[in-house]
């Protein structure tokens, strides 16, 4: 099932309408959506967007909750051979109107609920033209933004007749880009094309033998790149996507009851969401009896955590998926007894078609069992980071035709050939699942007036990988939650540090760079 | 008996670091809808109502329905201190 796919994304679906138009393609509470609905739905939203000139190539940005049209706009925005842009709905405006400016976004699709965020997103100067799915917040009589449409939902779903636009099948045409915590201080973004998302999707959906009996749950939400599984491998077998709200991850006990009304069969997430269910989800023996896979992937799983999840639920299947968005899953590992008894569960073997290189710091191919850089090649990886060749140039190389990317993650090759993670090269790290550079938030820190310098540390946790503690030099003082609010105009949710230490100065080695080292120990010394 | 609504406002806004000002902060915002409470802030949230006010929560009461507005919080710790 490796190799390259000669058809898009969209036909995944085309085809799930044509053999099975009535099962249901989507669940959003109590509204559903069946695959032939979806299918019309998207021909005809992509006939507006090419009506206001989006086409092949053009990026369209959808700043939506997760709901139906969340997934009617994907569809619609591949339809118009368009690459989509999922913006974090948490996310502040100022990092919107960044990805919006960055990605040349001119065709943005919302909701009503975000008119607003819209409006300030068009006020902010982004080159948006066309807001698809929400009214102008703006009173009548006061000047509109003339250069800027609004078209509400209602409106949109009057040309529901809109046919299919026949286009020319070009798997390498970008099919998302994906905006991920950049050690800059901005974000990136990563761009994936049709068949970097099919090479994966492919195998994927064979493997956990996805087929129409199947519920499929949606719970990362579309910006963060597990998402693809969920939408597309669904998509190829006919089955329901169940989408997860948002609020369900807070409440365990909550989680677990949807899953069992909404007989969830295969479960994707990252590991910190199960970790909650196990410890506070007051799971039974042999509880969610729907369930035959469960996939985890975004960060590491304590083994402590997924040995009582497997003691609970013996049924499921239990896969380890890994890769970086830039390469999408790249290696996985299917959890067997004995790794239960090791202190961490492999990353596994590469998926087929996909090649994993140890590379040790002089280059060279790392001997099994010593430490070296995971570098990846195939058909999964990305053709680059948007608008930025430079950045591009240093993690990404063709060789022998196939595109390679240095992943920054150490590895160690095990006897057996299966792959162990170690950690980083660099101060990127995980939270609850979601990738995060610690520079990134030290320069929204010093981009705050008051602050003279700071650093970011993680500090480790075993039920969300990591926690963010701040170390912060300030000219005037300043309270911790002052602080904090100047820092969520800046960086999502996810990257707010959950603690805040004011420091006379920082620790600084001798090249008068600062000692993240003598930070970390002294944190770990008081915290024992 | 100080009022616990004033007591869990306290809390919110010094360890949730609740952005706006206090007086947005009603018995009746929708705590999560307004992303005030996230999974690890309920924790806390948790562990502090339980110490503070001497009660136990099970995990079968850390549902939406208790935790949706300080109001539902306060009649959760009533119901418990009963």
């Amino acid at each position: 099932m490796s190799g390259i796919a000669q058809y898009m994304i969209q036909h995944l679906l085309s085809a799930a309408a044509k053999d099975r138009g009535d099962a249901i393609a989507v669940v959003d509470g109590e509204r559903e959506l069946s695959y032939a609905d979806l299918d019309a739905r998207s021909d005809a939203l992509a006939a507006t967007m090419i009506e206001r000139g989006v086409g092949a190539g053009d990026r369209v940005g959808l700043l939506l909750e997760k709901s139906l049209e969340s997934v009617v706009a994907i569809y619609a925005t591949l339809k118009a051979g368009a690459a989509y842009v999922p913006l974090d709905d948490q996310a502040p405006v100022r990092r919107l109107a960044y990805i919006v400016s960055d990605a040349g976004i001119r065709c943005l699709v919302s909701s009503q609920a975000k008119a607003e965020v819209c409006q300030e997103l068009v006020a902010a100067g982004t080159p948006l033209e066309t807001v698809l799915g929400a009214a102008c917040p703006q009173a009548a009589g006061e000047p509109s933004e003339a250069s800027v449409d609004f078209l509400p939902w209602q409106e949109l779903e009057d040309s529901l007749h809109a046919p299919a636009i026949p286009r020319a099948i070009n798997p390498d045409e970008l099919a998302y880009i994906l905006y991920t915590s950049g050690s800059t201080g901005e974000p990136k973004g990563v761009m994936l094309s049709h068949a970097n998302c099919l090479a994966f999707v492919e195998w994927a959906a064979e493997e956990v033998g996805v087929g129409p009996t199947d519920r499929l749950s949606s719970h990362a939400p579309f910006h963060f790149d597990l998402s693809t599984f969920d939408l597309f491998a669904a998509a190829r077998g006919a089955a329901t996507l169940v989408l997860v709200a948002r609020e369900l991850s807070i409440f365990p006990v909550t989680l677990a009851k949807f899953i069992a009304e909404q007989s969830i069969t295969v479960w994707y997430s990252v590991p910190s969401v199960l970790t909650a269910l196990v410890l506070r989800g007051q799971l039974e023996q042999g509880s969610l009896p729907s369930l035959r896979a469960v996939i985890f992937a975004g960060e590491v799983f304590p083994v402590k955590y997924l040995s009582m999840l497997m003691e609970l639920l013996p049924g499921p299947r239990y896969l380890n998926f890994y890769g970086p968005t830039e390469t999408n899953v790249c290696t996985w590992h299917e959890v067997q007894a004995e790794d239960l008894l090791a202190d961490s569960l492999p990353i596994g073997r590469p998926i087929p078609g996909v090649s994993a290189n140890v590379l040790g710091e002089d280059g060279a191919p790392a001997p099994a069992g010593e430490l070296g850089e995971l570098v990846i090649g195939g058909p999964t990886v990305m053709h680059g980071y948007w608008g930025d060749a430079k950045r591009t140039a240093r993690t990404l190389s063709l060789q022998d035709g196939a595109r390679w990317y240095r992943t920054g993650d150490l590895v160690r090759q095990g006897e057996d050939g299966a792959l162990l993670f170690a950690g980083r090269r660099d101060t990127q790290v995980k939270t609850r699942g979601y990738r995060v550079e610690l520079s990134e938030i030290e320069a929204a820190l010093n981009a705050l007036d008051p602050v003279v310098e700071a650093a970011v540390i993680a500090v480790p946790d075993d039920t969300i990988t990591n926690r963010l503690l701040a170390f912060v030099v300030t000219a005037e003082p300043i309270s911790t939650p002052r602080l904090l609010d100047l820092c969520r105009e800046r960086l999502p949710g996810y990257m707010i540090p959950q603690e805040v230490e004011f420091l006379a100065k920082l620790p600084k080695s001798s090249t008068g760079k600062v000692d993240r080292m003598a930070l970390q120990t002294a944190t770990s010394t008081e915290s024992s | 008996m100080a009022q616990p609504a004033e007591q869990i406002r306290d809390f919110l806004v010094e360890e949730a670091h609740w952005e706006g000002p206090r007086a947005e902060l009603t018995d009746d915002l929708a705590l999560i809808d307004n992303q005030v409470i996230d999974s690890m802030l309920l924790l806390r949230l948790v562990a502090w109502l339980e110490s503070e006010y001497q009660i136990a929560i099970d995990d079968t009461d850390v549902v939406p329905s208790n935790f949706g507005s300080i109001e539902r919080i306060v009649q959760l710790v009533a119901s418990k201190q009963a």
